[in-house]
């Protein structure tokens, strides 16, 4: 069988096990970075209203954008990176 | 001679000189008091070095010689000098802990010599004494690299001593011209006469006292691994011993840092430098799938942070680049010594494989190579899944741990500075830092195998049922998948010290080198990480699925690799002929004086032979190398 058919009846839930999303080890991480950036939010609506060191600082939320952009935008030039910068290694493992 | 005055020159012993004759008598003592005896030197080295008074600036020289006309200064007390000793002989402490039950007298040595070094940089106050122990602390670290005993990190040793010795050669270099340009061999900043923008100008008018801090810094970027000369550090770190890597990723970078904030503060290249190094930490960190060179990589972007402040050069930029390679070298050892525990439980140290398998696409009548995940030999345990997130999430700047009392320190003096570009580049570098270091490893080693067990697909248990009778290649030792107390307590004092100084940063700030007007307990500061974390962590979610690939990944060495082979075989074939052809020649002429002398005929071999040149020695070859380099230093200088 191979992985993504694997995946594929897992997720049909022919094997009837926990989906992922059910693990305390993907709840927790979930919990705690939805907390963050919301407490992020919170403090900034609170206590930085009229804070302005910076231009960005009148944009609300705008970290957590900042984050999710800059992160998507680093992870897609790596992904596309690996095509060039990626040489294979077969078997055994690299030190 | 009375009590007080033995104390008070027992108390003036440098901790560099009390570090290196301890290591003298390593060879001397049974296995488990080595490490013992290497923590009893560096808290003694903690307490005579605290005994003495600081004053803020240079002057107060502990121990003072002259060496022909000039005055040396090896042992010179300054808050900057004493917070990077004492974090080094920190970090001493903890790794020698990790390393109890070390059965390698030479790495111990090793360790002790390149402890002492370091710390001999950092109290240094003339060129002359920091030259002597930059060198024995490229020798020293090399030692560790060779300590793992193989035939790979042999070579990585090698090509880390030639870049390490070609930094010093440029060090040297800068120093004689530094010397022949002022007449001093005290350190002081370069305040004045350095610019980028007016070097040119600078190089004619006043030659000899532009060459000097340009070979300096050149010298020192070298050590810190400021890119294009990167290339030895994600090399030599990821092959290094498992515990010379814990040492080697704190002292030898951040013994550079100490220069830069020392001689370089405000030259306005090294934001460009810094910023250039953070977001190429990064990338590389998320391309790489080893997990000591991805800690590698993010070492080299956290150098690029430090590089920034010292560009900017203010005081708070000053503060925060030396409370940043504090806050940088005690989760960057704890997150080593956990990258050393991950690979005793996992028996690789990498994240994923390539294994030969059968593709989806069998049908298309061609078979090729899946990425597989090969799970871990045991699943690694929560306890230092918590102790490796401790490091994770210092790194990563969060709240209440102590890369946040440091980060946020160099991002408001860039936005002091008026640097607003560089400053989103520095944040959009720190999330990286959060998704290879505190994501992509975690999810690769902890969740991953744990989501596939769960879900039947990998049986972990009956795939593994006999790996434990087996060696494990990364380790070299058996895999018996349990770490000792010594290492468990050392990653939890390490983890401990994260927390202490993150919960209570006023234990750093107090003996910064400036005084601090900056409390990162405010609302900005934290809303600042706690948003950008958070908006990591999903774009992570999104796009993990494609951020796995197992290979190498080239960096720019293999640039000097292609690009220098020509090079090495004209420069090295031809000096090697010349030389060989002479050495030839003169064993001829000495042997037939012999045979003439004696009246008889030659039986032995000849001289080629006897030398073997045709395979010349690395000890040989090193040689040539310092020999040249020292040529042309004292051909320029004079």
């Amino acid at each position: 069988m191979s992985r993504s058919q694997s995946i594929g009846q897992f997720e049909a839930g022919q094997s009837g096990m926990k989906p992922p999303w059910k693990h305390w080890f993907v709840v927790v991480p979930l919990a705690f970075a939805l907390l963050g950036g919301a407490t992020g939010v919170i403090i900034e609506a609170v206590y930085l209203a009229d804070y302005a060191s910076h231009w960005w600082n009148e944009i609300p939320a705008f970290y957590l954008l900042f984050g999710l952009l800059s992160a998507v935008l680093t992870l897609t030039v790596v992904i596309l990176l690996q095509r060039v910068l990626l040489r294979k290694h077969h078997g055994g493992s690299q030190a | 001679m009375t009590m007080d005055s033995i104390a008070t020159s027992l108390v003036s012993l440098p901790p560099s000189v009390l570090l290196a004759g301890g290591a003298l008598l390593i060879p001397l003592l049974p296995r488990y008091f080595r490490a013992a005896w290497m923590i009893l030197l560096s808290i003694l080295g903690l307490a005579f070095l605290w005994s003495l008074p600081v004053v803020q600036a240079s002057e107060f020289c502990v121990v003072s010689a002259t060496y022909g006309n000039y005055s040396l200064m090896p042992y010179v007390s300054d808050p900057l000098g004493r917070l990077f000793a004492s974090i080094f002989l920190l970090v001493l402490i903890i790794g020698s802990l990790y390393a109890w039950s070390l059965d390698d007298r030479g790495e111990s040595i090793g360790t002790m010599l390149y402890g002492a070094s370091a710390v001999g940089v950092v109290l240094a106050g003339d060129y002359l004494t920091l030259f002597v122990f930059w060198e024995l602390m490229a020798i020293a670290s090399t030692w560790l690299i060779w300590s793992r005993r193989e035939v790979g990190s042999t070579a990585v040793g090698v090509r880390y001593l030639i870049y390490h010795l070609l930094g010093g050669g440029f060090l040297l270099m800068g120093i004689l011209f530094q010397i022949h340009s002022t007449g001093s061999i005290q350190l002081q900043p370069f305040t004045e006469g350095i610019s980028w923008g007016t070097m040119g100008q600078d190089l004619v008018s006043n030659p000899s006292g532009t060459l000097g801090p340009l070979f300096l810094l050149l010298g020192v970027a070298v050590n810190a691994a400021v890119v294009p000369l990167h290339a030895w550090l994600p090399d030599a770190y990821a092959k290094a011993s498992w515990t010379g890597s814990v040492f080697m990723s704190a002292l030898t970078t951040k013994s550079a840092i100490y220069v830069m904030i020392r001689l370089f503060p405000g030259l306005d290249i090294l934001i460009v430098a810094g910023l250039v190094m953070a977001v190429f930490g990064t990338i590389y960190g998320l391309l790489s799938n080893n997990v000591r060179q991805i800690l590698s990589y993010s070492i080299i972007a956290q150098l690029g942070y430090m590089m920034a402040a010292v560009g900017v050069g203010s005081e708070m930029a000053l503060n925060g680049a030396a409370a940043h390679a504090f806050s940088h070298i005690l989760y960057k050892s704890l997150l080593f010594m956990c990258a050393g525990a991950m690979a005793v439980y996992a028996g690789r140290a990498t994240l994923v494989e390539w294994t030969d398998s059968q593709d989806d696409s069998m049908d298309r009548g061609a078979s090729s190579h899946t990425q597989q995940w090969k799970e871990p030999d045991h699943p690694l345990p929560w306890g230092l899944f918590a102790l490796y997130m401790i490091g994770a999430l210092s790194i990563s700047g969060v709240p209440l741990l102590s890369g946040f009392i440091s980060k946020p320190m160099i991002l408001e003096s860039l936005g002091k500075a008026h640097h607003e570009a560089g400053l989103l580049i520095l944040i959009a570098a720190s999330i990286g830092t959060f998704l290879h270091t505190g994501l992509k490893i975690p999810y690769a080693m902890w969740i991953k195998p744990r989501l596939d067990s769960a879900s039947g697909l990998v049986d972990v248990a009956s795939q593994n049922h006999d790996v434990d009778d087996q060696a494990s290649p990364e380790t070299d030792a058996p895999l018996t998948h349990k770490l000792p107390l010594s290492q468990w307590l050392a990653m939890s004092l390490g983890a401990g010290l994260c927390l202490l100084f993150g919960l209570a940063p006023d234990l750093l700030y107090g003996w910064l080198p400036y005084p601090v007007k900056f409390s990162p307990f405010e609302a900005y500061p934290i809303s600042e990480s706690l948003m950008t974390l958070s908006g990591g962590f999903f774009a992570f979610v999104l796009l993990r699925k494609w951020l796995y690939r197992p290979g190498r990944v080239l960096d720019l060495d293999w640039i000097y690799q292609k690009g220098g082979e020509p090079l090495r075989k004209v420069v090295v074939d031809t000096s090697w002929a010349v030389f060989g052809a002479v050495d030839i020649v003169v064993q001829r002429m000495a042997s037939s004086m012999t045979q003439w002398f004696r009246g008889e005929k030659g039986t032995g071999p000849t001289p080629a032979q006897r030398f073997n040149l045709a395979q010349p020695s690395i000890e040989s070859t090193i040689a040539w190398i310092v020999g040249t380099m020292l040529v042309i230093g004292l051909a320029l200088f004079l």
